[in-house]
């Protein structure tokens, strides 16, 4: 019986690999084995008919095209060039989600504040409202203001001792030189009333689209926020419709400006807890993100309330600023922040695209 | 059988410079060459044609890296590790290779060699060269690629080891295993093979 080192000798013997005294001893083994002998000739002519093996016929000719040696070149379609494309995506993806969610926490944190203080000092709608129409001043807002407005309105804060969340948005939004208008109240009054009875369902014509705006958006912001009670549920509804009516503020100017911006970071960041990703991208469209302030990122801002509302309720709109108030204007937009997050997973969205194309680019290329 | 091209050298140079008909006359010189490895080594036609195209493009992407030396060992290398490449394929995505094997199908058998006399003989031979390749492709992956390399391509140990990347060793041991296996199953496939093959045995 033949060991596999025979099968290697006889091997290395057939090809003669072996060294002069290996061969010799191999030989003498040879003559001495006739077992040996015999496979030594079957696996010489195994060999002899390998070796003679005719080559197959190629069934096709495998001749290049033109197009591989162009394309071969290419650093585009290249696997260094894919692998780069999808880590620059994902790096995107990270830092962009990141930044996202650090914004949102930092913003979001004051929200559970800031929802049980609305809590203890809230007040009955009615009593807003009443303080709210007795004095009211028209004075034409500009837009931008007043979508930050109407989104601070979302806020289920209502500030006590009649400081209705109109007053914050009027600090915010006072202009320097605000002038007191004939009282509108009739029409405010009815208004408001309206939207409290509606109760956030929806507002009339004279309640205006920004009325609307902010009812979708409380109901929004009331399935995220499960602490929100009925009352605060109110509240904000019936400011929405002071502000789409007639906003009027109350002679009461507790507020001061950190509030109003509290209130409206706030409004931002209740607001922001339900939106997708997708609603996300949508706000960062618009071209009034880069003017307004933290509250871009609502979904509110997509409805764009504020043409409506200035057409509608510009001859009613109140201001009536104290003069520490006045100056007390939102501080630069801090859209940067905001829209860096999603610019980078856009950026890494398309980074993701080119590695897809350039993959299936090489792979055609293959076939 | 394996003639050198005369102007092996100055193809290479001018497909260098991106000379796609110099580079295509080096792809018909070997293409029968390069899929019979192909084929051998994977035992399926359709996957050699696949792995011999890759070979080829491969081959013309690297140019840059030939150094010289034996442009048929180079080019075997790259085809064996196409080979690979694609067995790995098929391990992931197994196809029914059985009835593809050489011998099961009478339009894949191998080129009748020339000096054929009769009709007979040209059958025989025929049926000979079938049952070497079944043979072939009986063996297991690593032994089948070392034996094809050694015994039909007529490649040495050393290129060999550079081509697989094994030991002189390893390569030796596959070979001398491979050889007995093909004389086993050889034995074993046919009766018509006894007589031929002892008709060859008795020549050398």
């Amino acid at each position: 019986m033949l060991t596999d080192l025979d099968y290697e000798l006889l091997s290395a013997y057939i090809d003669d690999t072996l060294s002069e005294s290996e061969r010799t001893a191999f030989e003498h083994r040879l003559q001495a084995e006739p077992e040996l002998s015999r496979e030594l000739e079957e696996l010489r002519a195994t060999v002899t008919l390998l070796n003679n093996l005719p080559p197959l016929k190629a069934p096709r000719d495998f001749t290049l095209d033109v197009r591989y040696a162009r394309r071969s070149s290419f650093f585009f379609t290249s696997v260094t060039f894919s692998a780069l494309s999808t880590a620059a995506a994902i790096i995107l993806f990270a830092l962009g989600t990141y930044l996202f969610t650090g914004n949102k926490a930092s913003t979001s944190a004051p929200v559970s504040g800031q929802a049980a203080q609305s809590a203890f000092f809230a007040t009955s709608t009615e009593q807003i409202l009443d303080k709210a129409a007795a004095t009211t001043a028209t004075e034409p807002l500009l837009n931008e203001v007043i979508v930050t407005t109407n989104t601070a309105l979302n806020s289920p804060i209502v500030p006590p001792d009649g400081v209705t969340a109109n007053d914050a948005i009027i600090q915010v939004t006072s202009s320097p030189q605000p002038s007191s208008l004939p009282n509108q109240s009739p029409l405010f009054q009815a208004d408001a009333a309206q939207a409290t009875d509606v109760n956030g369902e929806g507002f009339d014509s004279t309640g205006s689209a920004a009325a609307l705006a902010p009812s979708d958006m409380q109901q929004r912001t009331n399935e995220a926020t499960q602490t929100v009670t009925n009352e605060q549920y109110a509240a904000p509804m019936t400011s929405s419709g002071a502000i789409g009516g007639a906003p009027a503020p109350s002679a009461a100017q507790e507020i001061d400006a950190t509030e109003a911006e509290a209130n409206a970071s706030m409004a931002f960041a209740a607001t922001q807890l339900p939106p997708t990703g997708l609603a996300l991208l949508t706000s960062t469209a618009l071209p009034t993100a880069s003017t307004v302030p933290s509250a871009t990122d609502t979904p509110t801002l997509t409805l764009t309330p504020s043409v409506t509302m200035t057409n509608t309720t510009q001859p009613t709109e109140t201001a009536t600023p104290s003069p520490t108030t006045a100056p007390l204007v939102f501080q630069p937009p801090v859209t940067a922040p905001d829209a860096l997050p999603l610019l980078l997973v856009l950026l890494g969205v398309i980074f993701l695209v080119i590695a897809v194309i350039t993959t299936l680019i090489r792979r055609r290329n293959r076939s | 059988m394996v003639s050198e091209l005369q102007n092996e050298s100055a193809l290479i140079t001018a497909a260098l410079r991106g000379n796609m008909t110099a580079f295509n006359t080096l792809v018909l010189h070997y293409q029968d060459r390069v899929y019979s490895l192909a084929y051998r080594i994977l035992g399926e036609s359709e996957s050699a044609a696949d792995a011999a195209q890759d070979a080829f493009i491969a081959a013309y992407r690297r140019l840059d890296t030939y150094r010289g030396g034996s442009f048929r060992a180079w080019l075997f290398r790259i085809a064996t590790n196409t080979c690979y490449d694609e067995l790995r394929r098929l391990k992931r995505r197994p196809v029914t290779a059985i009835e593809d094997l050489p011998g099961a199908d009478a339009d894949d058998g191998p080129a009748l060699p020339a000096d054929i006399a009769t009709p007979e003989q040209a059958a025989q031979q025929a049926e000979l060269a079938r049952a070497i390749e079944q043979c072939i492709g009986s063996l297991q992956t690593d032994q089948r690629a070392v034996l094809v390399l050694s015994d039909v391509e007529g490649l040495s140990y050393q290129e060999i080891t550079d081509i697989t990347g094994a030991t002189l060793g390893t390569v030796k041991s596959r070979l001398s295993r491979a050889r007995a296996g093909v004389r086993n199953c050889l034995g074993n496939v046919q009766e018509l093979l006894p007589s031929m093959y002892r008709l060859k045995g008795d020549a050398n």
